[in-house]
Formats: C-alpha cells, structure tokens, sequence
C-alpha cells in the first residue's frame, strides 16, 4: 500500500476515525538549493559529486560558507536534512588543502557522537569519500572496541577521529601525550545530536570540551567547533554553554520535503471516571494491518526494550495469521550484537524488511534510508526525540505519515489535545549548567592532571575566582596538587577521569549487589537509594525481583537476595526545602514566582509493604536512616494567603489539589526543559517558612543544580498553561494518574480546586517588560 | 666486569639487532614515578642510568627536586641516554619507557626509544625460568643471584615518599634512592647471567 491510501483507510474506518484526535498535514516544499561554494577543492567537489551531490541545501551552503571562513556553527535543523554535509564538507576541504599547503603540520579532526553505533556508522560514510580524494587520508572510530594493537597506528596516522564523550573524557584527554600530533593539527571538533547534551550529561560534556580546548592551546592550535542538533528552543544559548565561546546559529532548513502527514491516535477511555485508556500496544496491534505490510515499509517506536519485544511478537503473529512472511518483520534495539544491527540496517536499506520495531536506538542518524510511516507507540519525551522518530518516515518527495499513540500519561494527552505546541513553534529547552559546583570541581581535576594550572589562567568561560579558589583547595586541603610558584602540578598516584562519570554529579553512587554473587544488580544516586535500597525494599532488576537484606550506607552498598514476593513496597518520603538565596522574582496576580538557591533534606522514616493487584497494605516498618542533605538550585510558585483561603486549600477537601498541582507542573516542565521527571524534584508546602504562604517548590534533582529550574523558571508561565491543558482536557471526571493524580491522593475536589487556582494565574495577564 | 656475550643476549632476547651491540654502549635503565599507572600526570622523578666505563660501571640518579624543573631534569636525562646502544630494562618495554616518552612529547622532546635495541629483561626471563611463584624482580633477584634485599622500600611507596618530600614532609625519599639504585644493579647482574648462557632455567638456590 502506498501512503494515501493508508491515510484513505485512517479516515474511512469509523473503528479507527473516531480515535483520531488531530490531523497535521504539512504540505511539501520543494527545497532551495545553491552551488558548490568556489573555495571548495576540486577535488573535494569532485569526490562529493560521485557520490550523487550536484548541489547543497541552503542551509548547508550557509554553514560550510561561515565555516570555512572561521566560524563555530551550530546547526539546528530536521532529521534527514543532510547535516552531516555541513561539517564534511569545509573538514575534507581543510585536509586535502593543508596537504598541500603544510605538509609537516595537517588538518585533523575530531568527531563527537553520543553513541557507539553513531560513530561506527559515521565512518564508514566518511571512508567511502576520503577514498575519492587525491591525498592519503583516514577516518577511524576510536572507542572500548579499538584493538590495543590498532591504537597506537590510529593515533599517529588517524586524520579525522570518531569517538564519543566517554572515550574523549577517560581515554584521550588524559593521555595527550599520546596524541601529540594529533592536537597540534587540530582544526575542528565537530559534535553531532547535541540536543541529547543535556542536563547532567551536556554539564559534563562541556566541562570534557573546556579540557579538550586547554589541552589543544598547550599544543598551540584551536579548533573550529561545528555542533548539530535536531531543532531545539534555545540553539545559540545551549551551542555557547556546551562550547563556552560565541557560535553562529544555521536554522533556515532548505532541504525539500515530500507531503508528510501526522495524526494523532487517542486510544479509547474504557473507564472515563478513571482516565483509563486502551494500552497503546493493543492499539498498535490493533492497526497494524492498517499501517504496515507489503509494499511500503513502516518503523514502530517503542518506549522500552520489553515493550519492543511484545509488539514484534504481536505483529509477527498477525503475518502468519494471514499467510505472509514473518520474515519480514524484524526488532531492533540497544543489546543486540553488532552483527545482528548491521543485519537489520542493511534489509532495511534494501527493501528486505518492511517492518520493523526499535527502540530510540534507531532514532539518531543511524542510515537506514527513508520509510514511510512512522508509528510512535507513545510520545518519545522530547520534541526533538518526537521529530526525530517522525522524521524517520519521508523518502525524498513522496508523502509519508508519522502516526502517534498518546499513552494515557499527562504528557500525550497534553500533545493529542495541543498538537501545535509540536508544531507553532519549537519551545524545548536544552538546559545544561557547566558551572555545578561539582561537576565543575571534578574536571578541574582531570585537567590538572592532563597539564599545571598557572594561577590566574581560568578554566574554558568558567567563573575564574571559582578556578582559582578551587585549585587552592586542591593544593591545600585535599593535598592532590603541589604548588610551585604560580603554578599547580598533579601530584597524587591516582587517575581522576576514573572516578568521574558523566552520567552523574553524585560520585557516590550507591551499588546494589547480589549478596550471593556479589556482583552489581543496578546503582542509584544516594537520595533515591533512601527510597528504593533500604532495607526490606523490593526491587525489580529486569523482570525478577530482589529483597534488600542490609543497606550499608557508609559504604554505599545494599545487598539484595532474590526472592519472590507478592507485595511491593513504597517508602514513605519527607523532604523539606530550605530557601538559602533568592535571585529573581516575578509576580502576577496573587502568585509569585521565585528563582534561588535551595536546602533540600530527605528523610525515609518508614516502608510500607503493599499486596499486588489489591494494593491492600500488609505491613509497615521503620528505618533508621540518616537524612540526605542537598543544595541545589530551585524555582518557587507562592500563592497569597487570602488566595489560598478563598480557594480552601489551608485545610479539608480541597487541600490535597496544591500537592497534585506540585506533582503535574513538575511533570509540565518536561515538555519545556529537555530532562527526566526524575531529573527534577518537587515539594508542594501548605505553608512555607520563608514565604508564610502555600508554595510549590521545584529543584534539580542534582547537587549544585544543573540549569533545569532555571530553563523552567524562563518559561513557568508556559508550563503552568500546559499543566491546565492537561486538566481540562483530561477524560476523568476528579483527578487521575494521567493529570492531578487519583482522588484517593488528591481528595475529591482535587481537580477542580487545580483548575480553580491555575485560571486565577490566568485571569491577570502577564506584566510585560 | 660485566661479561656476556652479545649474541646470546640477542637471541635469548629475540631481537637480532642487539647482537651488534657492544656491551660497552648497554645503558641500563629504571626509573621512579609519582603513579603506578599512566596518563598525562604522571611524572617520572628519579631516573638510574648506568653504564661500563673502563673496568667500572657507573651508576648515575637523576633526580627531579620539583615539578618545576622538569624539562631541565628530562634534558639531562636524555643526555645520559642519549649514547646508548640499546636499553636493558625490568618491565621497561611496557612501562618506564611510555612514562619517559610521555613526559618527552609533554616538552616537545623528541623521541628517544624509537629504535628496536631494547632489552627488556622481564620477557627472557619469563619465558626461560620456571618453577618460581612469579616473574618479578624481586623474586628474580632471590632465585637466581641468591640477593636479598634487607630494609628495602617496596617500589609501590615511591609515589607517596615522593609527595612527602615535595610537601616538607619526613619521608622516605634516601630509601626510594636506594631502591632505584639496587634495581639498577640488578639489571646489570641479571644481564650478565642471561649473556652466559648457562642454565638460567635452574634457580641457583637449588643448583
Ligand atoms: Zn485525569
């Protein structure tokens, strides 16, 4: 079937119709297309062309134009959009020019991606033009898999180096020495998908690039930097923190696009006083016949590995029912063996395979051509996640569809109710704070390991009194660096990237291990450990269960047995906020809206053990567990007291709706601020001591803050407007998981006391300026 | 002094190149760095050269007094080095040499070890002496020259007597001297019964 006659049988099949909440149908564009610039190589142009480019988008020509002139570039723009031409075209250039013009000293490049499979399948598209030029030049990836034997050759003769953050951080930037040439060629660090740099990960990648730019100045060179993302909210503001220096923004797409259309698919309410929805993968089920068979292909999306495996498990049943090839039909997804994925990539590629079923792992630019319809069993989390596993459909020219099922979660009611906040205009933020205290602190450590400090040199664009202040303590206190004049020195046996992750701020991390076996189960960060490591904690460590029998935290460890319980357990939380600095404020109507610094302590007094399915608890238990303690950075929502009165929320049953109100904004600022709910956390005070009124109070969930608060902060008065959409737009009639929360947690009056509050922020219009 | 025949050492060593060597022009090398490991950080601070002058060997420590310093102690390092036939060390191939020529690249020194004609011990030895508990220098040392070392600072130390004495502190940094110098002499020793080419498969203690 072809796409319009699969979207003929969308519309015309009242079994699916009546499901279908949104169709947008973006109209084709025929592209805007210029020459191949005059600077560029002969040869360069030439290898280019034999690859079947005759000409490049504009965005591309706007891009490799800035730089080559000298520029740093981020460019933000769709899937499929040929970005990759962007940054090899100018490097391919500067390689076979400085061949010729300075032999003893060429151009070398490095090449960021965040992933493995990125990498690998971005050299074997770069060797294939390298081959084509006239000089001698190689790309390679360099990551855990590289052979010992094959590095050395790699590091003296590698032109164009593909690696990712992890190696860059804990195995190249610690032995510069290795790489001497290397770095004195440098002339362009290219990062591609950064919009997946952020949060705790983009903190630390920054940091990694301030030590890669220190490292490559001691060498006497400094790289371009070319960064590309999918369309972000923010481009210029992530692509300055993540590089730490001034950058030119390429966000005028000029590649062409066929016809695409996006519907939206809102499973049935089964229970419209409960929210409850049909399961997606049912639906998906359900319309496959519809959506994939012979003659187009079609990629399912799936939010989880399992869910990824039932539902090719599902489709492949429904082939044989019906006598076709089950064949056809493959899985795809992070943890199969490498062969296995090449397998797949490839009878995609050729047509071999019309359907399959990935996780994200398909999502970034690994090359499996262009299908036709997109299923997403489920909003992907981000905007950039959703365009990117939509725009997975789309062969030049013709008209594709991207179809999503909304879960019955606040964040895909949200978009089937508001599918123009996907396409009026890109709101996400990629928020990311190289600054955090800790996460700074650590990569001044790998750094003065990698070279001296001189005191005074500062660190990348970081605070240089900080620097300062923070090497002193090194040379005085922690007695790891040796101070020499102005100058500080490595002077401890240790090796410090070792014992930094990148995926944390916390370095300790506390480790679940079999008490049997001994071998790690899964690892937390302490706070969560509190609440999911203590003792008598079920836990689930996929698909089989473990019972923690002893949380050692001084040592940071909690040792489990496996056993099969039928109850699971739930800890009892309490976290107070203490406000520690305040540093902007707003105000509208008779809310307040704070930004500041926070204390944030957790205590786990207690567990409760609850029977599965009847949820009927048998049992609870104290703990004694010593409270964690936090500082981090916040965002508060303060209501006037008379406000608070008027709306009953001082007590009785209304009260419960500003803890439920606290729990949706926190998840409403998902959908602005690139993170995980988890990334944020959330206390919701009837009344708080600072403010003497009822206060939301939201924070990083991350020592030192990692600009997640700050990015919603910006843009709180769009998160509380979603927060109401979600409500009013929520099938259940008083609350449920999918808004407010149950009634049994919110009280009765829950969501409508929710939406009372929230329409009297809006009933005052903003103050401008 | 030092007798041996060159040819042996080349084959025992499986490096034909080392049969042109003199042993006049063998320079035997070990150093002390502030970590056990690699990378960037790791400095080398105290480096025995030694070598046959005449009817003597002379032993030469280079030492490094604070980081400060270290191109001019690199540089005269090299100065010692810079004669030498072919390199005889213990475990060199796989560690004093990558910590030196790091710290070589580091200053923009050039290389120094890029030829073939380095003799590191260890791999004869592993491969021709069995029947002891391990291959280390120690117990080498033990089995086959019957040398115990009394009182001495077990090279693991070095680091910390190091930070010690840059710090002020009292430490142990005439015992790292004397560690790095027994090291030395050993190379010299163990190069002597591996060039006489009689049965270094036996431990001594049981010949
Ligand atoms: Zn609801």
């Amino acid at each position: 079937m072809d796409v319009p006659s699969i979207l003929e049988r969308l519309r015309s099949d009242p079994a699916i119709g009546g499901s279908v909440v949104h169709w947008e149908s973006v109209p084709p564009s025929p592209g805007s297309f210029e020459g191949f610039p005059d600077w560029v190589h002969p040869a360069v142009g030439a290898a280019f062309r034999a690859r079947g480019i005759e000409r490049l988008y504009s965005h591309q020509r706007e891009a490799v134009d800035l730089v080559h002139g000298g520029e740093s570039v981020l460019v933000s723009t769709a899937t499929a959009s040929g970005k990759s031409l962007c940054y090899n075209l100018p490097v391919l250039d500067a390689l076979v020019r400085s061949r010729e013009e300075t032999p003893d000293r060429p151009a070398r490049a490095l090449y960021l991606f965040p992933t493995k499979a990125l990498s690998q399948d971005q050299v074997a598209e770069l060797t294939e033009l390298l081959q084509r030029l006239p000089v001698e030049t190689c790309a390679f990836t360099y990551d855990g898999d590289t052979p010992p034997e094959v590095r050395r050759r790699l590091r003296d003769r590698g032109d164009v180096l593909v690696t990712n953050p992890y190696m860059l951080h804990e195995g190249i930037l610690p032995n510069h020495p290795k790489w001497t040439d290397f770095f004195r060629g440098l002339r362009f660090v290219v990062a591609d998908e950064v919009h997946t740099l952020s949060g705790v990960f983009g903190s630390h990648v920054a940091n990694v690039l301030r030590r890669l730019r220190r490292i490559c100045a001691h060498y006497g060179s400094s790289p371009l930097f070319v960064g590309c993302s999918a369309t972000i909210g923010n481009p210029a503001e992530h692509g300055r923190r993540l590089f730490g220096l001034p950058l030119r923004v390429v966000d005028r797409d000029g590649s062409p696009k066929g016809e695409k259309t996006y519907v939206f698919y809102n499973p049935p309410l089964l229970n419209a006083v409960a929210g409850l929805r049909a399961s997606v993968v049912e639906e998906a089920r359900r319309l496959a016949p519809v959506l994939s068979g012979e003659g187009h292909q079609t990629i399912f999306f799936a939010k989880s590995r399992p869910t990824t495996e039932v539902l090719v498990k599902y489709l492949k049943e429904g082939a044989r029912g019906k006598g076709e090839d089950p064949g056809k039909i493959r899985s795809y997804r992070g943890g199969y063996l490498p062969d296995l994925r090449r397998e797949v990539e490839r009878d995609l590629r050729s047509g071999a395979v019309h359907t399959v079923v990935s996780t994200n792992a398909l999502e970034l630019g690994i090359d499996v051509g262009s299908l036709d319809v997109a299923v997403l069993v489920g909003y992907p989390g981000s905007v950039a996640s959703f365009f990117q596993q939509a725009g997975r459909a789309g062969r030049r020219g013709n008209p594709s569809l991207a179809l999503m099922l909304c879960r019955a979660s606040p964040d895909d009611q949200y978009l089937g109710g508001n599918p123009g906040y996907l396409f009026h205009a890109r709101r996400e933020r990629i928020a990311i704070d190289p600054d955090n205290l800790a996460i700074l602190g650590n990569h001044l450590k790998c750094a003065a390991f990698e070279l001296p400090f001189r005191r005074g040199e500062g660190f990348g664009d970081a605070p240089s009194e900080i620097v300062d202040e923070t090497l002193e303590f090194f040379a005085t206190e922690a007695g790891i660096l040796h101070r020499e004049g102005d100058r500080y020195h490595w002077m401890a046996p240790t090796y410090p990237a070792e014992d930094v992750s990148l995926d944390s701020t916390d370095m300790d991390n506390v480790v679940l291990l079999d008490v049997q076996a001994g071998s790690a189960l899964s690892e937390l960060d302490r706070a969560a450990a509190l609440e999911q490591f203590h003792e008598g904690a079920v836990v689930g460590v996929q698909g089989d269960t473990w019972v923690v029998d002893r949380f050692d935290y001084e040592g940071r460890r909690a040792y489990a047995r496996r056993a099969n319980t039928d109850y699971f357990t739930e800890a009892q939380v309490s976290r107070e906020v203490r406000v520690l600095s305040l540093e902007e404020r707003r105000e509208r109507g008779e809310f307040a809206l704070h930004r500041g610094e926070v204390h944030v302590t957790t205590i786990v007094p207690m567990f409760k053990k609850i029977r599965y399915y009847t949820r009927e608890n048998c049992g609870a238990m104290e703990l004694k567990l010593p409270p964690e303690e936090m500082d981090t950075e916040s965002l508060a929502l303060v209501l006037a007291p008379e406000a608070a009165a008027r709306l009953g929320l001082l007590a009785g049953p209304r009260a419960g709706a500003w803890k439920g109100l606290g729990n949706l904004v926190r998840f409403a600022a998902t959908l602005f601020v690139r993170c995980e709910p988890s990334d944020l956390g959330v206390v919701a005070e009837a009344r708080s001591k600072r403010f003497e009124a009822p206060t939301i109070t939201i924070y990083d969930n991350h020592p030192g803050g990692v600009g997640l608060s700050e990015a919603a902060f910006a843009g709180l008065e769009e998160i509380l407007g979603a927060a109401r959409s979600i409500l009013e737009r929520c099938g259940c009639r008083s609350g449920c998981p999918a808004c407010i929360g149950p009634p049994e947690e919110v009280g009765p009056a829950g969501k409508e006391t929710a939406l009372e509050i929230l329409g009297s922020f809006f009933a005052v219009p903003a103050i401008v300026g | 002094m030092l007798r041996a025949d060159p040819r042996r050492l080349a084959e025992e060593a499986r490096c034909p190149s080392l049969g042109e060597v003199s042993l006049r022009d063998l320079v035997f090398l070990d150093t002390e760095t502030t970590s056990l490991g690699g990378g960037a950080g790791v400095l080398v601070f105290l480096a025995g050269i030694a070598r046959v002058e005449g009817e003597e060997l002379l032993l030469r420590q280079h030492f490094l007094p604070s980081p400060g310093g270290e191109r001019a102690f690199l540089e005269a390092v090299r100065g010692d080095l810079a004669a030498a036939g072919a390199f005889v060390t213990f475990c060199g191939k796989s560690f004093d040499r990558h910590r030196l020529e790091d710290r070589f690249r580091f200053h923009g020194l050039p290389s120094l070890f890029g030829s073939e004609r380095h003799l590191d011990l260890l791999h004869p030895f592993r491969r021709n002496v069995r029947g002891i508990p391990d291959h280390r220098l120690r117990t080498l040392e033990d089995r086959l020259l019957g040398l115990r070392r009394i009182d001495d600072l077990s090279g693991e130390h070095a680091p910390q007597a190091y930070f010690d004495h840059l710090a002020g502190r009292r430490g142990e940094i005439e015992r790292v001297f004397e560690h790095n110098r027994i090291d030395v002499l050993s190379l010299v020793a163990l190069t002597a019964l591996l060039g006489a080419g009689r049965g270094i498969d036996s431990p001594i203690g049981e010949a």
